[in-house]
């Protein structure tokens, strides 16, 4: 069995979990084996594929001409539930769009293990070969991120 | 139980939700023993995480790749090629200008500081890497000789709005070297510094290599004719 047929449906899951519709997922995790495969990597390990995929998935939000699709496609069946929330805040694709203007590439990368994936701290330090507490720095700079976008939405609607 | 957002508000995890990672990899049976355990016995008590699984185990249409034909062998191409007359035709004027251009633009080997150019998975335009030597407190950009007691950095410029991996190979002969620790992707732009900083050392030329990728880079796979590779050519100073 090769590597996408053993990872994919993982992937697929995982991609749909992050961009909220099933086109896009799809689109993004055959563009990777279309891409390994084309490389010559007939094999890859689950967290090497997992990482690539957040990647992957991450510039695909990250670029604008992407985004109103993602938001008028979004899926709310394919959200699975958010067992893990930021402060209560549930990150959806809406938030997820404006977040990554707000981040760093390292920080989104966490935003996405911890609050899309439900990754543990340690599990996530393993995913990018940092300490347990580089993790925890970085989820503070995504509540502090969260918490200016809740509060600027606030904002907004308690403006007359 | 349903898990979708909605009807799950009112469910919550009893502890540490098991990661869809791990609940992945224990459907993968990937999980090594310790953890399954302990994977396991969260689920027992746990109903949240427990249909998340049942999730898992939902039937999924996996789409087909799309069709990748394997090229045929040289040998096979070359002979369709001979045979359809065209070698007749362009046989001279391929030798003739093979030869003008031998003659015209021959290789500069060691005299040559970029190589590469643009890489495979980063779509969208050029790449390139210029090193920053520090010696005694000098800073010198696109230094080209090393002493053992420089200190490098490497800037690396890619096209905006792209976020990357990356790592740095140092080339001496065939046998490759990672002087940089392995950390996050990078977000492109213009001379990115790369972090850390590294030294190099010994009596031959060395080749510095940076490899950008929409993946993460596997080292075990990086070699000196990496086609991904924007490369540097440094020499030791006599």
């Amino acid at each position: 069995m090769d590597a996408y047929a053993r990872y994919g449906p993982t992937l697929l899951r995982k991609a749909r979990r992050m961009l909220g519709n099933s086109a896009d997922a799809e689109d993004v995790v055959q563009s990777l084996f279309v891409d390994l495969f084309g490389r010559g990597h007939r094999s890859a390990d689950l967290p090497y594929l997992f990482r690539a995929v957040t990647t992957r998935c991450l510039n695909h939000v990250r670029d604008r001409g992407n985004r109103a699709r993602l938001l008028e496609r979004q899926d709310p069946a394919l959200r699975a539930v958010a067992r893990t929330r930021c402060d209560d805040e549930v990150i959806g694709v809406d938030l997820l769009t404006k977040l990554v203007d707000r981040l760093d590439a390292h920080c989104a990368e966490v935003l996405v293990y911890r609050y899309f994936d439900d990754l543990t701290q340690d599990e996530i330090a393993e995913m990018q070969a940092v300490s347990r507490k580089t993790v925890g720095v970085r989820l503070a700079r995504v509540r502090v991120a969260v918490q200016a976008l809740i509060d600027a939405r606030a904002a907004t609607e308690g403006a007359p | 139980m349903n898990v979708r957002e909605g009807d799950a508000a009112a469910h919550r995890c009893t502890g540490e939700p098991v990661s869809w990672l791990a609940l992945e990899r224990l459907r993968l049976g990937e999980l090594p023993p310790a953890e399954r355990r302990a994977v396991e016995q969260h689920l027992a008590a746990c109903t949240v995480c427990a249909a998340c699984l049942t999730e898992i185990d939902r039937p999924l249409a996996l789409p087909a790749l799309p069709a990748t034909p394997a090229p045929a062998p040289f040998w096979l191409r070359l002979r369709a090629w001979w045979s359809a007359g065209h070698a007749r035709i362009w046989a001279p004027a391929g030798i003739t200008a093979v030869l003008a251009l031998f003659l015209l633009v021959r290789p500069k080997a060691l005299d040559d500081t970029r190589i590469g150019g643009t890489l495979a998975g980063v779509k969208g335009g050029g790449v390139a890497l210029s090193l920053v030597r520090e010696r005694d407190g000098a800073i010198d950009h696109g230094a080209t000789t090393f002493a053992g007691r420089d200190r490098w950095k490497a800037l690396v410029t890619c096209p905006a709005a792209r976020v990357v991996f990356w790592d740095l190979v140092v080339f001496d002969g065939a046998a490759a070297t990672f002087p940089l620790a392995p950390a996050a992707p990078i977000a492109c732009g213009n001379n990115v510094p790369l972090p850390g900083a590294f030294r190099l050392d010994g009596g031959q030329p060395l080749e510095v290599c940076l490899l950008l990728a929409a993946d993460p880079i596997d080292r075990a796979r990086v070699t000196a004719h990496d086609e991904r590779a924007t490369c540097v050519i440094v020499r030791p100073e006599r």
